[in-house]
């Protein structure tokens, strides 16, 4: 599987993808992502990767950002374990029917219409202000509501050094949305972060940093059986990956830090700014521009 | 430096934690430990190979060695079957955390749980068998 053109899998190529990775697996660990979305378009366009090679090595590197950063955030008790289990069988199932139907649908009608969610995701993260009030009141009206499903949770965010209690709101709007991401996953062949952290963090009113915490743990789950299945059919080239494991893993250190020190509204604010950006490339994507395959 | 959300506790960072890995001390300590030991072994395996490559001038693989291969032990040590391994460790990671997930929740008893986590265990296991097939 000639994965690099010969001659160009030099040392430079291969400090290059370590390069690219750590910083994909700083803004992964930040936003709650996994970084597919940096990852695959320097592999096909940068370094001539084919895409396939290309999808399994950012799949590695997704599951990379989720483990290494899941760490310190279910460490740190910011991520909320029973959430994440709950919607995981919304993503995986929906993960899975998108992978089938996949063929029927155009791919650029798809492209299209979640070019233009992310724009509006992007507008309503942008004017949902999280604000020391608000969050208050959530902490007083926690323990009130019936919880059988046990979401409610508490956290502790390190910036300002305050305990945050909050209930999970509209669980089934909430379970709904989480497959339409999965299915996002399965017809598109990404992690889907793009879209469960706006899931949980507009519609669901869980406070920014625990969904960005949850969302980096919900995409290694997604991510390990598309990968397992590149594996199987010898996609993986291991130089590659290997690189872009140990890139992705020192960037998680970074990126996990800077989030926990980082204001929830800051880190709201750059993932508006982010959305905006994927809605630009499903945009062009729809209209034939390739940057994502 | 005080703000006016949340219970303001002014103690130290530590005694925070404490606190709240008291009231949320759940399944997060095995998952903590599968993710970190998952992913730390892969690494080591990672830098291992590599280093191995780059000291001796091996020519990198171009191909991850196949699991059955791997199981037959066919690999042997090379770099390439070192390197797969080390892939593969890091791929399943999540897998197990789901599955200690299951075993955690049996032992506390939540019925509830248990079903959640084997459903996400039981596609995952789909996706793999479409996947093959």
């Amino acid at each position: 599987m000639g994965a690099c053109p010969r001659g160009m899998a030099g040392v430079e190529v291969l400090a290059a993808l370590a390069g690219v990775s750590f910083l994909s697996g700083v803004a992964g660990s930040f936003l709650g992502i996994g970084g597919g979305i940096f990852l695959v378009p320097f592999l096909t366009l940068v370094l001539g990767v084919q895409p396939q090679v290309a999808v399994a090595t950012s799949l590695v590197g997704v599951i990379a950002t989720s483990s290494g950063a899941a760490s310190v955030y279910v460490r740190d008790r910011i991520t909320n374990l029973r959430l994440g289990m709950l919607l995981e069988i919304a993503t995986t199932t929906g993960a899975i029917l998108g992978a089938v139907v996949a063929v029927y649908l155009d791919p650029n009608a798809i492209f299209l219409l979640f070019g233009v969610a992310s724009v509006f995701a992007a507008a309503y993260m942008a004017r949902t202000r999280e604000t020391a009030k608000d969050r208050a009141a959530r902490a007083v009206s926690a323990p009130e509501t019936p919880d059988r499903l046990r979401l409610s949770s508490v956290y502790l965010d390190p910036e300002d050094r305050a305990m945050y209690r909050y209930r999970v709101e509209r669980p089934l709007a909430g379970f709904a949305a989480s497959a339409a991401a999965g299915g996002v996953s399965g017809l598109l062949g990404v992690g889907g972060g793009f879209v469960k952290v706006p899931v949980m963090h507009v519609l669901m009113r869980v406070p920014m940093k625990a969904a960005v915490a949850t969302s980096n743990l919900m995409i290694g789950v997604t991510a390990a059986a598309s990968a397992f299945i590149y594996y199987s059919r010898g996609f993986l080239d291991p130089g590659l990956t290997a690189m872009t494991v140990l890139g992705v893993l020192g960037g998680t250190a970074l990126g996990t830090r800077l989030m926990l020190k980082t204001k929830p509204n800051r880190i709201r604010v750059v993932f508006a700014a982010f959305l905006l950006f994927i809605g630009a490339l499903m945009g062009l994507r729809a209209f034939g521009v390739g940057v994502i395959p | 430096m005080t703000s006016s959300a949340g219970d303001i506790v002014p103690r130290g960072l530590a005694a925070l934690r404490r606190v709240i890995t008291a009231e949320v001390d759940d399944v997060n300590r095995i998952i903590y430990h599968t993710l970190r030991a998952g992913t730390i072994a892969s690494a080591l395996l990672l830098v291992v190979a590599l280093a191995y490559i780059a000291a001796t001038g091996a020519s990198m693989p171009s191909q991850a060695v196949p699991v059955p291969d791997l199981l037959r032990g066919l690999g042997g040590l090379t770099p390439a079957a070192v390197l797969s391994v080390g892939l593969l460790l890091l791929i399943l990671t999540p897998v197990a955390r789901v599955a200690f997930s299951v075993g955690y929740f049996a032992r506390e008893k939540d019925a509830t749980y248990v079903l959640v986590t084997l459903i996400v265990l039981a596609n995952l296991l789909v996706g793999l068998a479409l996947g093959i097939g």
